[in-house]
């Protein structure tokens, strides 16, 4: 497989411009609905989420028949609850129910509706009963922790990168990191929107976590751009030789072709080359870097997806859409280090060349 | 061979070492995992008892009772801490429903009894009487918020009322050596058993009222819980002997909570429970089975793709993987660490990452192999060149980390933890284990076939050009 990432570079930032703009979009549309941009959870809101399953009559098959939910629905709306939400779990023998704050008594009044309530289904097994109550205080430090840590963590990795690299990288690989951030809420606004997905203080971990991962990718493509740029305005001739052979291999096909004429081109102009062959030379470099790094970009975002797969296949409900979060983020970022990131990159210089 | 081999025994001997440990040590797991409920409480000042704010040994003072009154439950391994300037965080293992921990810690307590004034007897009949009336309206499930603040303002302003009926004269909760739930043959109460001084203020106080028809009330945070009238014997000496009992309408329940409440003393300020998690026993360990699974899935699965696609290479960093992930729980429960769900998740993530660095290496190796190094040479040049990329992408994660760890709240700390500590030792075992595994095999000659490596073929001689 061989990418030529420049020569397609508007099918790429379409497609990334794209999700992005029906993210946004689902993010309108919860911000109209839940005035806020994804659906958020207790965590954020503040208020009570009890969640209460019913003692299986006969295990595993036959536990009885479900819960009628909009009878329950009905009954619960007659109770003036603010903000009330019911969900139907474990396959209809759990009930959701989430409501504003309620204080430790109107709290177990509700739970004592809620057991009355459910008598004709069954009774409620106290051992899987969850309760999260989060006071308006609470809400607003998770959420305004969340966003601190989320601007704080984003800062440190620009200035590590401007460090590390040159600005311009620095740049572009948190254009590409701030990429992965909004496609993931664009898929979970969309999830909120359709499938009644919330976003917990779990959520904003996951954006940190990819935010800390996105720029592993761009850094290794980047490293590799670097090296290349390096070698190719040193007088040795550039690695590329060394590479011819491999035919099974990316890298090879690339190098044998264009990187190989723009070396001997270089060396033949010598140290001043006209800007449409720079511009030419590094559009060459960015392609035959990607290249080369394509294996590794895939194969470490692929084991680290592998563990998130078993996650979200065999891990509980909670962790569930963390570890779904998680995948989106991780594709999305590999995604955007090998096309956004790079193609950024060589556009920038190309116009500062032309320039 | 030589060189490595020291390196290798000490990783072996801590590898088996820390299972040992783990045996004997396995890591305390958090309550979502154990079941049981976290509950936060804010001590709020109270400026009508001279505490405008929440000082540090009034938050102190707030745990200690909290602590005794919970004691009271009988639930073992509790643990209350101060946490900011003003929370009390509140551990309560195995508790299924956190209902009677809440009311325990709901009231001050703070038990005050007052004789009646003169001249209030029928104020106070219409006063009580109103009170009936507005509990009765507020019982009522139908009622929108609105009315309902409103009868809670109401009712408000008659406590405030009654209590002004009766002469504050300083016998309070503090003069209490105990309390206990009791029934007395029809109804349960609480009996109490004063100290010296409260013994005679309460004498005083009873002779005062006795035989005029006005009440000795009995106040619980300045609301009225039982107003007795005493018998004009007393009017003498009063009630001697410091013993009393409160009744009114009390179950079982209430009055044990009453009675511990005021055994372990009334809190100088009241609390409020500002968050409340809680998970039954069984979903606790519905959450363990189900992230062993997933971490066992994610880990055969990573090996899986790495040993078919890295062949022998992929058999050795699933061997430094494995050392790696025993290592990792045995360096978080060594640390103190409490495992809880999104530890776990940090953990599991963890094992992705981890692998991360060896394919880092192994990628540049097979580079340096096609380019006509020698095994050796390629081995070392992998590790040289691959180590720069391997240290930015995990140090960008480690900010995260940190960000998460020193701004994050609540339980998304334990994934922070155990992130960082999977990126850390990752970075160890890559850059060690694995490096020593292949320094030795690369020098067993059944080991050097190209295909092992996922090579058409590896020079036996170093090159000439670098």
């Amino acid at each position: 497989m061989k990418l030529d990432v420049i020569k397609h570079r508007h099918i790429y930032l379409s497609l990334s411009a794209l999700v992005i703009g029906i993210g946004l979009v689902g993010m309108l549309l919860c911000g109209h609905r839940f005035g806020f941009p994804l659906r958020p959870s207790v965590d954020f809101t503040g208020g009570t989420r009890l969640s209460v399953v019913l003692v299986c009559a006969n295990p595993p098959q036959d536990c009885g028949q479900p819960i009628d939910l909009e009878k329950l629905r009905a009954q619960l709306a007659s109770q003036n609850y603010e903000k009330l939400t019911v969900q139907s779990a474990e396959g209809g023998r759990g009930v959701v129910v989430q409501t504003g704050d309620l204080a430790p008594t109107e709290r177990q009044q509700l739970e004592q509706f809620l057991a009355q309530a459910l008598q004709p289904y069954g009774t409620i097994d106290p051992n899987k009963t969850q309760i999260d109550r989060v006071g308006p205080l609470i809400s607003q430090e998770l959420l305004r922790g969340g966003s601190i840590a989320l601007a704080v963590a984003l800062l440190g990795i620009v200035l590590y990168l401007s460090v590390r690299f040159q600005p311009d990288y620095a740049v572009f690989a948190t254009l590409a990191l701030v990429h992965d951030v909004l496609v993931v809420s664009g898929v979970f606004a969309w999830l909120g929107l359709i499938a009644g997905v919330e976003v917990d203080s779990l959520f904003i971990v996951a954006l940190l976590t990819i935010a800390g991962y996105s720029v592993n990718d761009t850094v290794i493509i980047y490293d590799r751009i670097r090296e290349n740029l390096k070698q190719q305005s040193a007088p040795k001739p550039p690695p590329a030789e060394s590479v011819p052979g491999m035919p099974t291999e990316p890298a090879s096909i690339v190098s044998t072709e264009p990187a190989s004429i723009v070396s001997t081109e270089l060396v033949e102009v010598g140290a001043k080359p006209s800007p449409a062959v720079e511009a030419q030379a590094f559009h060459q470099v960015v392609n035959f870097s990607v290249n080369q790094t394509l294996t590794r970009s895939v194969n470490t975002t692929l084991t680290t997806i592998l563990p998130l797969l078993a996650v979200l296949l065999f891990g509980g409900a909670t962790l569930k859409f963390f570890a779904l979060a998680l995948l989106v983020g991780f594709i999305a970022g590999t995604y955007s280090s090998i096309f956004n990131a790079t193609i950024l990159l060589a556009w920038w210089r190309t116009r500062q060349v032309m320039a | 061979m030589r060189k490595q081999l020291p390196l290798l025994l000490f990783v072996f001997a801590l590898f088996v070492a820390t299972i040992v440990f783990l045996i004997f040590r396995p890591p305390r797991l958090g309550l979502d995992l154990r079941g049981g409920s976290v509950i936060t409480l804010q001590a709020k000042p109270n400026p009508s008892q001279g505490i405008p704010t929440i000082t540090p040994s009034i938050l102190s003072e707030v745990r200690g009772v909290v602590e005794r009154r919970l004691n009271g439950l009988g639930v073992a391994e509790i643990v209350v801490q101060t946490s900011g300037d003003d929370r009390i965080v509140v551990q309560l293992p195995g508790v299924n429903s956190p209902a009677q921990a809440e009311q325990v810690l709901g009231k001050t307590a703070q038990l005050e009894f007052r004789p009646q004034k003169r001249g209030t007897e029928a104020e106070f009949k219409t006063r009580l009487q109103e009170r009936q009336l507005l509990s009765l309206e507020l019982s009522d499930p139908k009622l929108t918020p609105e009315k309902k603040a409103e009868l809670e303002a109401k009712l408000e302003k008659n406590k405030q009322a009654i209590l002004e009926l009766f002469e504050p004269i300083g016998l309070r909760g503090d003069l209490l050596v105990n309390a206990q739930a009791t029934n007395d043959g029809t109804q349960w109460g609480v009996s109490l058993q004063f100290n010296k001084e409260g013994g005679e203020l309460f004498a005083q106080a009873s002779a005062q009222v006795a035989g005029t028809g006005r009440s000795l009330g009995a106040f619980l945070d300045g609301e009225l819980v039982t107003a007795p009238v005493v018998d004009a014997k007393y009017a003498e000496t009063g009630i001697t002997g410091g013993r009393a009992f409160i009744s009114g309408s009390f179950t079982v329940e209430s009055a044990t909570n009453l009675a511990i409440q005021l055994r372990s003393g009334a809190l100088p300020v009241p609390l409020e429970v500002i968050e409340n998690r809680s998970v039954g026993a069984t979903l606790g360990a519905d959450s363990i089975r189900q992230s062993i699974w997933a971490g066992l899935g994610g880990i055969v699965l990573v090996i899986v793709f790495m040993v078919v696609y890295y062949r022998l290479l992929g058999v050795i960093a699933s061997g430094a993987l494995a050392v790696y992930a025993v290592l990792a729980i045995g360096l978080f429960t060594a640390l103190g660490g409490v495992l809880t769900l999104p530890g776990i998740a940090g953990f599991i993530l963890s094992l992705g990452t981890a692998v991360d660095a060896n394919i880092l290496i192994f990628e540049r190796m097979k580079e340096e192999l096609r380019a006509g190094k020698t095994l050796y040479r390629s081995v070392e040049a992998g590790f040289d060149r691959a180590w720069s990329s391997i240290l930015d992408g995990n140090l960008t994660t480690l900010i995260a980390c940190a960000a998460l760890f020193f701004l994050g709240v609540g339980l998304v700390k334990g994934f922070a933890v155990t992130l960082s500590i999977g990126v850390v030792l990752s970075m160890f075992t890559a850059i060690t284990l694995t490096r020593a595994l292949l320094l030795v095999v690369i020098n067993i000659p059944q080991c050097r076939q190209p295909h092992y490596f996922g090579v058409e073929r590896i020079a036996t001689r170093p090159q000439a050009t670098t």
